[in-house]
């Protein structure tokens, strides 16, 4: 369904701050425009009751706080645009409301966390919530309102793992879309590709809205290739092999907690297979890259369509097949990622664990082969090589072979070795921390558990400087690095190794964040929540209405706040950066990705939700 | 005092929004059920309510022509 020559534009809301003679009373009020005239509504009215009445302003995590953690807060501050902060000085008091029993259950002291905190704009006050056990509740604030209900453990924490794992499986290339899996439809897209590169016109050649693509007619002779599995990069179509560390990600957790996952448990295609559908989905990520692996053991950075890949990586043109061309770190990527599932599948099916195992190695040969060619910059070399050493920590995992404990040591003692970006660490270095062989090494894995232990403290020292918790500190950033569940990255397996609770808590006060407990009282997962994103640059056969308007897929992780705003009146605080828009320059905020937004937000809910109480 | 968010709209505003024909882009955004007039009013505080109201409507209030952003307040009146 293309959408030729559509161009997305922009309308405006303005948000008016009416400042009341007097406090309102428990009661209906209407707010009317005079000049504003029929056809266009006029009038708004509200029905006022503080008990009833909820705002925006009390902030609280709209799906679901963990219950095992023993630090939730709702918070209460707004900023209003020219008019600055609101004052809420006045309010002391709040109650929670257990609304399945219909009475105050805690009252509280609404205690000031930051006064003029720059990221917000706002005084932010906080309401201590950690003792109340597993339940549905609201908070209560006399003489102002109530907030949005929410829940401690339960469902709501089985929704986020159910939904944002599902968020893999909506974003699936090559997979069809019906019911009983989804109520989103969408044929089988991208199957065949022409030697030409081109998409074979037919029901799955499906394009990018903003491409205006000719039918493609296929030679009189010209060989076609059949192709599935992998992943939509976002809300475009092209699969890349850099995604897989998303999968990793979803696999750590299932390590972690692999008996609260379940065959049938995400209802994929391939539920009822016996195997758990965390493992399933691993599968799926992988499957392209094996079934295209070249017999060198070299992995396709991926494939593509009409759409943006080639312009990227091939200088606009089309490779055979559409298939892209071997990568040094897509091979090692994919070597890393196939040993861990082979580990994993293994007491499933056996078959297939040699297989991914088999791939793993070949692909880890040549990327070892590979790492340094005459002419590289060597600024490129380090973070080969920490590829290469996740890699060898897989292998050596999956096999046990003398071979890659002995790369592991080697590249110990590289000079290099400390060359991994902070959230990607514990990922690669899991297998080799958490193996009982006899000859793992000690001393690396006591350097490895400090330098994960170390960057969880940086995140618990920084979450403390913001009155918002979250790990970023007060800076702000772009294309997902405010993701809070890129926080996590380093809390889950800090926690995981220590057991000490902070680390548990911090993750989950990252949770709170990306649903609902941040300035902009949003979540960031798309039809999740209260105030979820309404126009998220995600495909159009994701939203009800394919004009992109109603009610969207849910799931699916936005990269959240941006940089800074400082063209619009008045200039927004940090914090508040965020456009909820389909296209128009918005991407930085409203896309996502498999790798940057999926993966982590997966990992963070599949880990939170094994661990609650069942 | 405002602020501002944003929706997408679709190829018929687009297209009137490039060939810079205020008049048929507010028409036909209005037309489409883009452009409503008052959106919503939320409780801010227990004395300050926060009123959402299309752009396109406030810039005419405005007389700025539709779809332009204000600069400065809007006086508006409650009955």
């Amino acid at each position: 369904m293309a959408r030729d020559a559509l161009m997305w534009r922009t309308i405006w809301w303005h948000t008016y701050y009416l400042y009341l003679p007097e406090p309102m009373k428990s009661g209906r009020y209407t707010v009317s425009v005079r000049s504003i005239n029929p056809p266009f509504k006029r009038q708004a009215t509200l029905d006022y009751n503080d008990r009833n009445t909820s705002s925006k302003v009390i902030k609280v995590n709209q799906l679901a706080y963990s219950s095992r953690s023993t630090r939730r807060y709702a918070y209460l501050g707004w900023w209003a645009g020219d008019a600055g902060k609101i004052d809420y000085a006045a309010l002391r008091t709040f109650e929670v409301i257990d609304e399945a029993r219909n009475r105050t259950v805690h009252t509280g002291h609404i205690a000031l966390r930051g006064i003029d905190d720059p990221m917000s704009g706002e005084d932010v006050y906080e309401m201590d919530i950690s003792k109340l056990p597993q339940g549905r509740y609201h908070i209560y604030i006399p003489g102002l309102a109530r907030s949005d209900t929410f829940t401690i453990g339960g469902e709501g924490l089985r929704d986020l793992y159910y939904h944002t794992m599902r968020a893999f499986f909506h974003q699936r290339c090559g997979q069809e879309f019906r019911a009983p899996w989804t109520t989103f439809s969408k044929p089988a897209c991208h199957v065949e590709v022409a030697k030409s590169g081109r998409l074979v016109t037919g029901p799955g050649c499906i394009h990018c809205l903003w491409k205006n693509v000719e039918p493609y007619v296929v030679g009189p002779n010209e060989p076609v290739k059949h192709f599935r599995g992998g992943y939509h990069d976002a809300a475009d179509f092209d699969t890349f092999a850099y995604h897989l560390p998303a999968t990793a990600q979803t696999l750590e957790a299932y390590e972690m907690y692999s008996s609260a996952f379940t065959d049938g448990d995400l209802n994929i295609p391939e539920s009822g297979n016996n195997k758990p559908d965390v493992l399933d989905e691993a599968a799926w990520g992988l499957l392209f890259l094996i079934e295209n692996q070249n017999p060198d053991g070299s992995v396709p950075l991926g494939r593509g369509n009409e759409c943006d890949a080639f312009k990227q990586n091939t200088n606009g043109q089309y490779p055979p097949f559409g298939v892209l061309p071997p990568w040094r770190d897509s091979t090692a990527t994919f070597a890393a990622v196939a040993a861990q599932f082979a580990r994993l599948i293994k007491p499933y099916d056996p078959q297939s664990a040699q297989r991914h195992v088999a791939a793993a190695r070949s692909a880890y040969e040549w990327s070892k082969t590979n790492i340094d060619r005459p002419g590289d910059p060597k600024k490129d070399i380090p973070s080969r090589k920490a590829r290469l050493s996740w890699a060898a920590c897989e292998l050596f995992a999956a096999t046990e072979e003398a071979t890659y404990n002995q790369d592991i040591k080697d590249l110990y003692n590289d000079k290099d070795r400390g060359v991994q970006y902070w959230w990607a660490r514990p990922l690669r270095w899991w297998a080799y921390l958490t193996c009982n062989h006899p000859e793992v090494d000690e001393q690396i894995c006591a350097w490895m558990r400090t330098q994960i232990i170390a960057d969880a403290d940086k995140v618990l020292e920084k979450m403390e400087t913001v009155a918002y918790r979250h790990g970023a500190g007060p800076r702000t950033g772009g294309w997902g690095s405010m993701l809070p569940a890129l926080q996590a990255q380093s809390l889950l397996p800090a926690y995981s190794l220590t057991h000490d609770q902070e680390y548990l808590d911090a993750a989950s006060l990252h949770a709170d964040f990306q649903l609902g407990c941040n300035p902009l009282s949003k979540t960031f997962i798309t039809g999740m929540g209260y105030r979820h994103p309404n126009r998220p640059e995600i495909a159009w056969y994701l939203y009800e209405d394919p004009d992109l308007s109603g009610p969207t897929v849910k799931g699916l992780t936005m990269y959240t706040l941006g940089p800074p705003i400082k063209s619009w009146y008045p200039i927004t605080p940090p914090w508040r950066s965020h456009r909820d828009l389909w296209g128009n320059g918005a991407e930085i905020w409203s896309e996502f990705t498999v790798h940057q937004t999926i993966g982590p937000t997966a990992m963070l809910f599949e880990s939170l939700y094994a661990l609650e109480d069942r | 005092m405002n602020e501002r968010a944003e929706i997408a709209v679709v190829l018929a505003i687009a297209t009137a929004a490039f060939a810079g024909d205020s008049s048929r882009l507010f028409n036909l955004a209005a037309e489409r059920g883009l452009v409503q007039g008052v959106r919503s009013v939320e409780v801010i505080r227990n004395d300050i309510l926060a009123m959402t109201v299309d752009a396109a409507i406030t810039g005419r209030l405005n007389q700025m022509g539709p779809l332009m952003n204000i600069k400065a307040p809007t006086p508006l009146k409650l009955l």
